[in-house]
This record gives structure tokens, C-alpha cells and sequence, in this order.
């Protein structure tokens, strides 16, 4: 069965192909900050899968990732683009006992132009990380996948791209080492990972009509401490949240910070509030998550 | 009926038959910062050129259903309807069937699917585009009073005038031309929904595409 399926366009020509084993180099760019990456299927991007750890284990999961090196100023969407724009797909050709999961999307960059169109934009040398799980009893010495991948890339004009992508791991029986390459990649994927709020998070949608709420206990906040919070809520789904207006965020005296949204006009509430939220103070920021996050693993 | 013109009243105030003061406003007429109309509520008038140079008013159109569709002719969501004929095809059916079709674009000059009239003229010829009018857009006026966010964009306002859809064509939002036929398509479901005289059951979709270059 096939993960993130989307339609595979029929003029798969010189499809970019990367394969990166774990012990891969890092790449080295020529060409300066003109921009340099990018073929005519897939322009002003650099597309690989790259893996956390040198091998996979039977019967165990590995961390790997859709990596999109983009020239500068061009960006990709999230799984929720936003009011424009088309987030990357994977469509995935596994052999048998390999599960493949859905992204597990890092929290994008929220952006309001002078128009009010809102986007949640990845910028730079982005890493989508995906874990693939091998049953107990994957036959073999190597696990190959292949990901036909589809994506948007935009600045003023929006291109789209494709790629035919590889990962080949040997397996193991014990546990891999990090593929040291990879490290830097992923700890910046890392830095952007939303963390759960705890079982004490407190969702109310239409609670009172009209509005959507957040509760955040103040011991998942100690980085903010006490002080004013600027809050960006971002949906999973569209319509949970007016998605242009402020979220204003303010603290409870027995301290629970509470950030409040309108509801979207016009929308029936969708059936699972979730998304991210984003908080700063300062130079602090937290990222959380809410609701229920899409990441079964499939066959 | 007391009508307070606060700027999200504006659209309610507009509509109401019980002000005869008030006729629907022309764009300009009305407070200028409303942007946005509630499905269900009249489709606020406005008057535009053509690449002909013929002057339009949408209120030339009552009694007729009128789609407008905003686009960029190199945006990649536009062209994946264009690309295959599929978009013309639904213009050339829908105004045989009498429906007012107009075709918008509201690219400021300098921005990505900007045309002169003759170049547009020229693009129309090339493409077959089947559109009852092509209305040219270029200060935005009409894209922003309608919050028209992305190419493509739609909206389908009834022989009343009432807005009855917005959003996006069809439910399948990508690139790619080999999606357009298993899609679940919006538009021609509240053309026949209104043909029949019958509720539009999607009325308010997330329209997909490219941003309005405004």
C-alpha cells in the first residue's frame, strides 16, 4: 500500500535520480550564493533521501528524511500550505516487511504578505523527516525504497518539480551508528520539532462559538517563563482557525496559557483540531503540537 | 430596519431590500476596506474592461448564472487546466448553455500573468479560450472586493445575483492535468445545482493555485 499517494505525471523524462547511502559525502556546492541547484523536472531544487543512521535494523525503525536543497529565496509549503501553494508528496514503491510513515512535518515558517495571503513556507536546505520500520523478518542484507516525488517551489512564480529518489541501507542485526554526515541535517530538522503539550492540553473549538482555544499548562513552558507571549496557531486542517488574524496568547493565574483564535468564517469545524502552535518570547521560542498528528506507518 | 454601516455589517447592510436609500453598491461605493463575500449574500456589483475594450458591469448579467474565474496564464495550477483543453471545454459548455462566463485576471503590471488586451487577444486566440469575456483587473479592485486569493479561483453567482459558490474548481488540489478527471468537480456541481433549481451542497471550498500576483 502506498503512502502520500499522488497522481505520477506520465512524462517522468530525465527524472533526477539521488542515491544516498548513509556514509555518503557532504555535498559541495559550486557556483555561490547565484543559486545552482536544480535540473528542468525539478528547478531551483536539490532533491535526496538521506538517512539518520549508517544501516537499518530487522525489526527495527530507522529515521530517514526527504531533503530539498533549495536555492535561496525559493521555498516549499507545508502539509497545510496555506492559501496558496501545493505541499511535497512522496509516493512510495517498498518491498515486502518495510513500512514507510508520513512526514512528520517540522514546524514551517509562518508568512502574511502585503495582501494578507498567508503561507507556512521551508526555506533553505530543508529536511522532512519520515521513519521506515522493517518487520522482524525482512529477508535480505539491503532494504531499497523509491519515492516518486512531487513538489512546489516558489518565489514570485511557483515551479513545480519531480523526482524518482532512492534510499539503500544495509541491514543489521544490531543497532546502527548515526551517520555523521547526515548529523548537522537533522538536528536542524530536530530544532524545529513541536513537542506534545501533555495530556493537560485543553482544545475547545467553538467554545464559545466563534473561537478556537489552546490550554497549555505553564510546566511544559519553563522556557517562556511568565511573561508575554506572542502565539501563532497553525492548522492541520483549514477552517479550524482564522488563519490571518492575531492569536493572541495571555496567562491564567494558576498558570495555564490560553491562546485564542477566531474560528475561520464560513467553515463547519473540521473533525480533528490540530496543528502546531508556535510561542515566543524574546529570543525564546516553543513549538508544540495538538490533536491528533498523521504519522501510522504503511505498508 | 436600523442598518450601522461597522465594516463587517457592510455586506448585510448592502443587501438589505428594506433601505431605499441603498442600492447594492458599485465597488468604491461601500466602505473600502470590505473584502470578502458571504456565500448566500448578493454579489457585490462591479464594472471592468474587456480586452476588447467593451466596459462590463456584472449587473449587465441579471437573470443569468455568471461564473468568474480568476487566472494567470503561467501560473501552474491554471496551466494544468488549460494545458489539456479541460478549462475551455467547461467555458465553451457552460455558455452554450447560456451562462455568463467572465475570466479575470488581476496581475498588477509588472507581476507574473500580466497582458496588455492585445496580448491578451493574441493568448486567447492561441488557446481557445471560450470565456463570454475576458476582464482585465490590473489595479486588483475587483480581485481584492471578491478576496480572490488564488489562479484559479472561482465563483458562481446566480440569475439573482446571489453568490452561490466560491472556492476552488475541484477537490484535488495539484499540478498535474492527470488528477482533473477523477476529481470531484465544484463548479459543475453548482451550475447544475442552480440549472435544477436546486441547494448548492458545497458552497465554501479552500481554493488551491497560485497567489493573486496583485
Amino acid at each position: 500500500m502506498l503512502v502520500i499517494a499522488a497522481a505520477f505525471a506520465m512524462m517522468a523524462t530525465s527524472a533526477t535520480s539521488a542515491s544516498w547511502q548513509a556514509s555518503a559525502q557532504p555535498v559541495i556546492r559550486l557556483g555561490g550564493a547565484s543559486g545552482g541547484f536544480g535540473t528542468a523536472d525539478a528547478p531551483h531544487t536539490r532533491p535526496s533521501l538521506i538517512s539518520r543512521t549508517d544501516a537499518a535494523q530487522r525489526g527495527g525503525a530507522v529515521e530517514f528524511a526527504l531533503r530539498l536543497q533549495l536555492d535561496p529565496e525559493w521555498h516549499v509549503y507545508w502539509v497545510n500550505p496555506g492559501d496558496a501553494g501545493l505541499p511535497p508528496k512522496l509516493r512510495w514503491t517498498l518491498p515486502e516487511g518495510v513500512a514507510v510513515s508520513e512526514i512528520d512535518w517540522p514546524v514551517p515558517r509562518y508568512q502574511k504578505d502585503d495582501h494578507g495571503l498567508v503561507t507556512y513556507l521551508y526555506e533553505g536546505d530543508v529536511v522532512l523527516p519520515l521513519t521506515l520500520t522493517l518487520d522482524n523478518g525482512f529477508a535480505g542484507d539491503r532494504v531499497e525504497v523509491v519515492a516518486d516525488a512531487t513538489w512546489l517551489v516558489c518565489r514570485e512564480a511557483c515551479l513545480p518539480g519531480r523526482a524518482r529518489l532512492t534510499l539503500d541501507l544495509p541491514v543489521v542485526d544490531s543497532t546502527p551508528v548515526e551517520a555523521e554526515a547526515n548529523a548537522g541535517l537533522f538536528a536542524a530538522a530536530d530544532a524545529r520539532r513541536p513537542v506534545s503539550g501533555g495530556t493537560d492540553t485543553v482544545r475547545r473549538v467553538d467554545d464559545p462559538p466563534g473561537r478556537f482555544s489552546l490550554d497549555i499548562h505553564a510546566s511544559h513552558l519553563g522556557v517562556l517563563g511568565g511573561g508575554e507571549v506572542a502565539a501563532r496557531i497553525m492548522p492541520v486542517d483549514p477552517g479550524l482557525v482564522d488563519e490571518s488574524a492575531r492569536h493572541p496568547a495571555s496567562w491564567s493565574v494558576d498558570g495555564i496559557l490560553r491562546i485564542t483564535a477566531p474560528r475561520a468564517d464560513a467553515a463547519a469545524a473540521p473533525p480533528n483540531a490540530r496543528g502546531f502552535v508556535e510561542l515566543r518570547r524574546g529570543e525564546h521560542t516553543q513549538l508544540f503540537r495538538f490533536g491528533p498528528q498523521p504519522a501510522d506507518p504503511s505498508h | 430596519m436600523k442598518c450601522r454601516l461597522f465594516v463587517t455589517a457592510a455586506a448585510l447592510c448592502a443587501t438589505a431590500a428594506v433601505l431605499p436609500l441603498f442600492t447594492t453598491p458599485a465597488v468604491g461605493a461601500e466602505n473600502a476596506t470590505a473584502s470578502g463575500v458571504t456565500t448566500g449574500t448578493s454579489a457585490p456589483d462591479f464594472t471592468l474592461t474587456d480586452t476588447n475594450g467593451t466596459v462590463h458591469a456584472l449587473s449587465e448579467f441579471a437573470g443569468k448564472t455568471v461564473v468568474l474565474e480568476w487566472t494567470n496564464k503561467d501560473c501552474p495550477f491554471v496551466k494544468k487546466f488549460y494545458g489539456v483543453n479541460a478549462m475551455q471545454g467547461w467555458q465553451e459548455k457552460a455558455t452554450a448553455d447560456g451562462v455568463v462566463w467572465l475570466t479575470l485576471c488581476s496581475s498588477a503590471p509588472g507581476k507574473q500573468g500580466h497582458m496588455s488586451a492585445d496580448e491578451w487577444n493574441d493568448h486567447i486566440a492561441e488557446t481557445d479560450i471560450a470565456s463570454t469575456a475576458v476582464l482585465m483587473d490590473e489595479a486588483g479592485t475587483v480581485g481584492r472586493r471578491y478576496a480572490a486569493k488564488t489562479t484559479p479561483h472561482i465563483y458562481v453567482i446566480d440569475g439573482e445575483g446571489v453568490l452561490r459558490y466560491q472556492g476552488a474548481i475541484d477537490d484535488t488540489p495539484s499540478t498535474d492535468a492527470a488528477d482533473i478527471d477523477g476529481a470531484t468537480n465544484y463548479l459543475a456541481a453548482a451550475l447544475a445545482a442552480i440549472d435544477a433549481g436546486e441547494p448548492v451542497q458545497e458552497t465554501d471550498t479552500r481554493p488551491y493555485g497560485c497567489g493573486v500576483k496583485y
